[in-house]
């Protein structure tokens, strides 16, 4: 990222990110560990979830929330290349030892652990803690465009400006996704993360609910 | 019954939980009200066998609601029923005075009780609603009890015969007006059973055809 501050404190689109210790642990820390792209993603994703909750009047703790966005896809990253967790859980335990050595409180530490691990369960997150809310609403919108319109031009030039969405994004993020959760295909079951697998391996089969009700010890 | 003991399982017989049993008694078929005592009886086995220790009434609740976003008085919500059942717990709940961070397990626990893969790490009362429903239902788990533990929850609590169409059938009753709460979870797997035209909606195509797709 040559030339790319990776934690500018300057206002972008009148949001910070916060200029504290914890916040430029958080930088450093993810910055050595992801590739470019979902290091950017995960910037975006502050950026987006905290132009949501500027918008709603959500009070949040920036400082939480921007660990939380910035932890959210780490469980994508080779160092969990044998995990067997869904992906999410192995990013929330990630953010979680990261917190706890820091002396974190319990409750905001689980705050931060729910906000990455539910990031990708669908109808939610929008009930729970702020933090938690606006991580699902900031990764929905870079990565399927979710509420696109309620941001202004302005905004979404501001913040691909200073963290850049690469051409064909779409594809890069697939494939990262892909990477992360190839070798633990059981761990999507349920989720969307499914689709993934499916589009990227043609041999690969999702498992049914209604089979594997159908196909229970009961049943027999 | 209330108070009775099975398989060395007391069903909680305090006044929160002779409510919480009338609540649901009330609003659910017998069908899926054993369904539900049953969760509670496979889930605090197995917290006795694992060492994970829960409130009994706390985790009654949570499992006697756990499906009751699927009754008809919420015929006309759009939310996940997940997250109806988990708000009618809270509600009920906080109507007996119960502290809010005990209040925030149940919801969660309810809520989350079809998420796979998260409620084993989050407080025993989700581990244990996850883990009753999905023994209950998918017999997930089914030799780690007992022969006559088995026997004994179902001498009490019998899965009805032909548990299983029932049950499917359950469940679409309760999404059948809301086919689209249930994209990318498991329960969208039901509707496209019951639900011919149903169209599950991809993650990939979503990301395809998002407005960013435009300045790619």
């Amino acid at each position: 990222m040559q030339g790319i501050d990776s934690h500018p404190v300057a206002a972008i689109s009148g949001i910070r990110i916060p200029d504290s210790k914890l916040a430029r642990d958080v930088t450093a820390f993810v910055r050595d560990t992801e590739s470019d792209l979902l290091f950017n993603h995960s910037a975006r994703v502050y950026f987006w979830g905290a132009l949501v909750g500027d918008r709603k009047g959500l009070r949040f703790d920036a400082e939480l929330f921007y660990t939380a966005a910035m932890f959210h896809d780490i469980g994508l990253t080779e160092h969990y290349g044998h995990s067997h967790l869904r992906f999410e859980v192995d990013g929330a335990n990630a953010a979680r030892d990261f917190l706890r050595q820091r002396r974190i409180s319990d409750s905001d530490v689980d705050t931060v652990w729910n906000a990455i691990a539910l990031h990708t369960t669908p109808g939610i997150p929008e009930f729970m803690r702020p933090e938690i809310a606006l991580v699902q609403a900031g990764a929905g919108m870079d990565v399927a465009g979710r509420g696109f319109d309620a941001f202004t031009p302005a905004q979404r030039d501001a913040v691909t400006a200073a963290f850049p969405r690469e051409a064909d994004f779409e594809h890069g993020i697939i494939d990262a996704f892909y990477q992360g959760m190839k070798h633990r295909p059981d761990s999507t079951f349920g989720t969307f993360n499914d689709d993934i697998l499916a589009f990227k391996d043609p041999e690969f089969r999702r498992i049914d609910m209604c089979s594997a009700i159908l196909a229970s010890d009961w049943a027999g | 019954m209330i108070g009775s003991v099975i398989s060395g399982i007391r069903i909680p017989d305090s006044k929160l939980a002779r409510e919480a049993t009338e609540f649901v008694r009330d609003r659910e078929t017998e069908f899926l009200f054993h369904h539900s005592v049953r969760v509670y009886l496979w889930g605090a086995l197995l917290g006795e066998r694992t060492g994970l220790n829960v409130d009994p009434e706390l985790f009654y609740t949570a499992s006697l609601f756990h499906d009751l976003g699927l009754t008809q008085g919420f015929g006309k919500s759009q939310l996940r029923f997940e997250v109806d059942g988990a708000n009618a717990a809270r509600d009920f709940l906080r109507g007996h005075n119960i502290e809010e961070a005990d209040v925030e397990r149940v919801w969660l626990a309810i809520a989350l009780h079809t998420t796979p893969g998260i409620p084993e790490h989050l407080h025993p009362i989700g581990t244990l609603t996850a883990a009753g429903v999905m023994m209950d239902i998918v017999g997930y788990g089914y030799d780690g009890y007992t022969e006559a533990q088995r026997s004994a929850v179902e001498a009490a609590y019998p899965h009805a015969p032909g548990f299983t169409e029932q049950f499917l059938d359950t469940l679409y009753d309760g999404l059948a007006h809301r086919h689209d709460s249930t994209q990318a979870t498991g329960l969208a797997d039901v509707v496209a059973d019951k639900a011919p035209h149903f169209h599950r909606r991809n993650f990939c195509s979503l990301m395809r055809s998002a407005p960013w797709a435009d300045k790619a």
